[in-house]
């Protein structure tokens, strides 16, 4: 039997390990805060850990829990600035790092505020840009990476310590504004897209100075696609967004030159694939299987062997199903996308509220039984 | 005619100058306003439609053809494009309670207007009795409900059932689209009409509104 880190590295060289590795608890593929502590209960595990940050639907890392379900990592990640007390509003809404206003309705974070969205190009160089070195953001890691890394046997991811280009693009800017200047006002997002890059790449500097050398993967995030399709055609990502993705990949290339490239990226991106792999991304999350042009034995065809599938368990239905319709995604998903390596199991986005935590048990419980290699579930 | 698709054309490009200067032109050479804006504007933005629904264009295309068109609306002299003539038909559109999410339902909003729709927006998290009452204000021909979320969806049935008990389900016919939302569910719900994106949401509102 390999260790989980011996089985995760081997499935990132598109190679068969002993079974297909498990993944939860990283960026876009880990569970909201409320499943969280069912979890904990479900499992009668006792003492709190501090959430490493606020304002999104999963906040807190707990190893424990994700131990319990047979999950073959352990994440690090950055923490919030301690120089940096958000701001509240009068709606009670707080702002964050970036300026934008973030409120939280009913179970979901909203952007209520969009800073820049009357802003020209002499406004972008005088704006508060976040300070990536500031706030010992990078407390405690060192210690916990170098222990993860030498006293146990699991595969080390870190965090995306930044949201993406596009989705800073339109929290920024405001959807429709950003959308339209991407085709209208070229030199403007050029320059936007600069700003982002070089304080997003202070991030990771941060997160990657020491920790690199110790790290397997490294993720990062931005959100191309929806349920039926791309935000944006393939053309103008090209032009306007993987310039500055391709940069930001090198860095991390640089830093961490043995550590894997993760990009969570929902929705239809499926026409994006490929543009991921040249500038540089090792391995793609979450899959997820209902949006348009994603169906996991097309996507294996087309592109398995170059890039890392992670994820692919269905969310929007599936998971919050019956047992037997977990059953089913799981055997299918491994059908699909795990013969020849290349595959790490996850859910196929932060699990929601809505999903019983028996299905949770259930789904790491099947994918242990049915992912040993070879491969051989009946259709 | 050639000018006319041209005008179509410029507005796609979201080429704001040169598409004033094609209606200045063709106002110039006798052509109504009507049919400049029927089968110049509106005509060109029915077949970006299309090409949105088969993924050949994008949104940023959409919402850029859209702004250069209000700009020829506004030049033409009117503030909105349902104010051109008598509109195609009224709808009431709005995000269901405890929904936040108004890409997808604001982009129908934009085209069902673009094609000549009165659109009344209700915003998002719109409860049940705000659906109801808007109904009772502005009669519209459609309500169309949307939602993002496996977890708001039983809301679209939670409306067509306060429209039941406010005694207007039957004055209007329910619209209903989001990801999460599929035909079964729509039929299950009694709603009259499903759309799968929003291209689709205007040819079913023409649809219902002609049966």
């Amino acid at each position: 039997m390999l260790t989980p880190r011996e089985r995760v590295l081997t499935a990132l060289k598109h190679e068969e390990p002993d079974r297909v590795p498990l993944g939860l608890g990283a960026s876009g593929a880990s569970v909201t805060d409320d499943v969280y502590f069912k979890l904990k209960d479900y499992f009668g595990i006792e003492g709190d850990v501090e959430p490493f940050r606020s304002g999104h639907g999963d906040n807190i890392y707990d190893p424990r829990v994700f131990d319990c379900l047979g999950v073959d990592f352990r994440h690090v990640f950055l923490r919030s600035s301690l120089d940096f007390k958000p701001p509240v509003n009068e709606d009670g809404s707080l702002v964050n790092e970036w300026g934008v206003a973030v409120k939280k309705y009913g179970r979901f974070y909203e952007w209520v505020s969009h800073p820049l969205a009357e802003a020209d190009l002499s406004d972008l160089d005088n704006y508060k840009w976040p300070k990536p070195y500031t706030g010992q953001r990078q407390r405690g890691l060192q210690d916990t990476v170098q222990e993860y890394y030498q006293k146990s046997d699991f595969a080390i991811a870190s965090r995306s310590p930044s949201r993406g280009f596009f989705d800073l693009g339109i929290q920024l800017r405001g959807f429709e504004r950003f959308m339209t200047d991407m085709v209208l006002d070229k030199k403007f997002t050029h320059k936007f897209m600069g700003k982002l890059l070089e304080t997003i790449i202070g991030f990771y500097d941060v997160l990657l100075e020491q920790a690199g050398p110790y790290i397997h993967i490294v993720e990062t995030q931005d959100d191309y696609g929806h349920q039926n399709s791309l935000f944006f055609s393939p053309a103008l990502f090209r032009e306007m967004i993987k310039p500055y993705r391709a940069e930001l990949n090198a860095f991390i290339k640089k830093k961490a030159p043995q550590a894997s490239i993760f990009i969570h990226t929902c929705g239809a991106v499926s026409e994006l694939i490929e543009d991921l792999i040249d500038c540089g991304v090792d391995v793609v999350n979450p899959v997820q299987p209902l949006a348009k042009g994603m169906e996991t034995k097309k996507l294996k065809e087309r592109f398995g062997g170059k890039i890392v599938f992670h994820g692919g368990i269905d969310l929007q239905k599936a998971l919050a199903g019956s047992k037997e319709d977990v059953e089913i995604e799981v055997k299918t998903r491994l059908r699909d996308l795990a013969p020849g390596g290349g595959y790490i199991l996850s859910p196929a986005n932060v699990v929601q509220d809505d999903v019983p935590v028996e299905n949770i048990v259930l789904l790491f419980d099947l994918a242990r039984k049915y992912g040993q290699y070879p491969i051989d579930i009946p259709e | 005619m050639k000018l006319l698709s041209e005008i179509g054309d410029k507005m796609i490009e979201g080429n704001v100058e040169e598409l004033i200067d094609l209606i200045n032109k063709a106002e110039a050479e006798g052509i109504d306003q009507k049919t400049i804006i029927n089968d110049g504007l509106i005509a060109a933005m029915l077949s970006l439609g299309e090409k949105f629904k088969l993924n050949e264009v994008f949104i940023p295309d959409v919402l850029v053809a859209a702004a250069a068109m209000k700009e020829a609306i506004n030049h033409l002299g009117f503030d909105n494009i349902s104010d051109t003539g008598s509109p195609k038909g009224v709808i009431v559109i709005g995000t269901v309670r405890h929904d936040m999410h108004d890409i997808g339902k604001n982009l129908v909003a934009l085209l069902m207007n673009s094609n000549g729709f009165h659109v009344h927006d209700l915003g998002v998290d719109v409860s049940p009795d705000k659906f109801v009452e808007a109904v009772k204000d502005y009669s519209p021909d459609i309500l169309a409900l949307s939602a993002l979320l496996t977890t708001t969806l039983p809301e679209m049935s939670e409306v067509i059932k306060a429209l039941g008990n406010a005694g207007v389900r039957k004055s209007t016919r329910v619209l209903v689209g989001g990801a999460p939302v599929t035909e079964e569910y729509a039929d299950s719900i009694g709603a009259d009409g499903y759309a799968p994106d929003a291209t689709s949401a205007v040819t079913k509102s023409l649809e219902m509104i002609d049966s």
